[in-house]
């Protein structure tokens, strides 16, 4: 039982072990440059967006 | 013969795993009806791509080199598939419920939330091309994906199958991976909250001048999201012009089926065993689980920040933020079964529906940034 559970496990480990991943926090700085500046722009455009629509409603209900 | 045994001998335990996960996806779009639109030809497409190779004048010929064309055509190249569909969305969406009360757009916005947040969990693992395709499953919107990834990723990237299966068998989870969220982040009384509707109609003018001015404002703010928001608004604009019935209809219809069946067997191009079978798979699903779940979270969180500042009897339901997730019109149905669970007189489909359409301009709108910001 014990064998078996340990064959399962150092199967486990080593199907993940074949993950070539860029593991780095180098990239953070940029990363939250782009998240802040992301979420920031999303909701500049939606709020436009609603400020337009609030217009076209005026104009459409003229 | 001797051919059988060739082809016998060429069967991969990749290859029937694949066969398994194929089954899988035909399975849960049949029996469980979950996006069976495209889970029923991604599943059969896995099994396609998955079958022993042909090879003719020394490369992969047969089946492979048809999807092949297909994939290059129609995603590879210039991403015409994704764009195609969303004319037909287009035409099937009613922006009336978001124009009669359009302050519900912050919600779509703030539904992106899991977007961002993925991205920068991601780039602990991947680069920042790739961080930003997986974050994109977050959109909660195939097309929008695809687009994206499409984009970002290099010709040579092994991991758009992953995403793209992670996009899209989350969108048919909606219903089971919303509802914990929205419980845990709400409270009993918060999801009882009535909302009395606003009755306001939204005149034809408005209607038709909505998908214009939209397309302009964000063709001029991002870019690179304005084949996506085109195209939608095209179809859009098809729909309420009221004079292109027919190309409306066909637009809903025959463009959207015939492009949903070209786009769920193309996309299998990337499922072959030997690329899809890896543990990045399975790091990129768990990831693509971690935006739908900070979607819902940032969609609740913004409604009951609001709620601090409106007065009483004017308050929201919190549990609407949620549909500002993309996914469409599944997560309006979520929210509106919650309300009702809670209480049979609460509806809360018109607002949700509202909300649902606004995150669908929302994850569009966060695509181009993304893609202007990583570009």
């Amino acid at each position: 039982m014990n064998d078996l559970a340990i064959r399962i496990g150092s199967a486990i480990v080593s199907y993940f072990s074949q993950i070539e991943l860029d593991i780095s926090a180098a990239r953070l700085p940029a990363v939250l440059s782009i998240v802040g500046v992301g979420m920031l722009g999303i909701f500049t455009v939606t709020l436009v967006i609603i400020l337009i629509s609030t217009l076209l409603n005026k104009i459409g209900s003229k | 013969m001797e051919e059988l045994v060739k082809y016998l001998g060429a069967i991969m335990p990749q290859m029937v795993i694949m066969w398994g996960i194929g089954g899988l996806l035909i399975y849960l779009a049949i029996v469980k009806e979950m996006e069976p639109t495209l889970l029923l030809p991604m599943g059969f497409g896995a099994i396609l791509m998955n079958l022993p190779p042909v090879m003719v004048d020394g490369h992969q010929g047969g089946v492979y080199e048809v999807i092949g064309t297909l994939f290059n055509a129609g995603i590879e190249t210039a991403e015409l598939f994704p764009l195609l569909l969303f004319i037909g969305i287009g035409a099937m969406i009613d922006f009336g419920p978001l124009l009669s009360n359009p302050k519900f757009m912050i919600f779509g916005a703030a539904a992106q939330f899991g977007i961002f947040f993925t991205l920068f969990a991601a780039s602990f693992f991947f680069n920042i091309e790739e961080a930003a395709s997986i974050s994109i499953i977050g959109a909660a919107d195939g097309p929008t994906a695809i687009y994206v990834a499409g984009q970002l990723l290099p010709e040579d990237s092994k991991i758009m199958g992953a995403i793209m299966v992670a996009a899209y068998s989350y969108m048919a989870l909606v219903p089971l991976i919303q509802p914990p969220i929205i419980r845990l982040c709400t409270t009993q009384a918060e999801r009882k909250i009535r909302m009395a509707n606003t009755g306001k109609t939204v005149s034809k003018t408005t209607r038709i001048l909505f998908p214009i001015v939209v397309t302009i404002v964000v063709g001029v703010v991002a870019p690179d999201a304005v084949a996506l928001i085109g195209f939608l608004m095209f179809g859009n604009l098809i729909r309420e012009c009221g004079v292109l019935n027919s190309l409306s209809d066909t637009a809903q219809n025959v463009l959207a089926n015939l492009i949903t069946i070209l786009l769920g067997i193309t996309i299998s191009f990337q499922m072959e065993g030997k690329y899809f079978l890896s543990p990045v798979t399975l790091l990129i699903i768990a990831l693509g689980l971690v935006a739908f779940v900070f979607d819902t979270f940032g969609g609740v969180m913004i409604a009951k920040l609001m709620n601090l500042f409106l007065p009483e009897g004017k308050k929201i339901n919190p549990m609407i933020g949620a549909a500002g997730i993309s996914a469409f019109p599944m997560s309006a149905r979520v929210v509106h079964k919650m309300g009702l669970a809670e209480d049979n007189q609460n509806f809360l489909l018109m607002h949700s529906i509202g909300v649902n359409v606004s995150g669908q301009i929302a994850s569009v709108i966060a695509g181009g940034l993304i893609l202007s910001l990583c570009n």
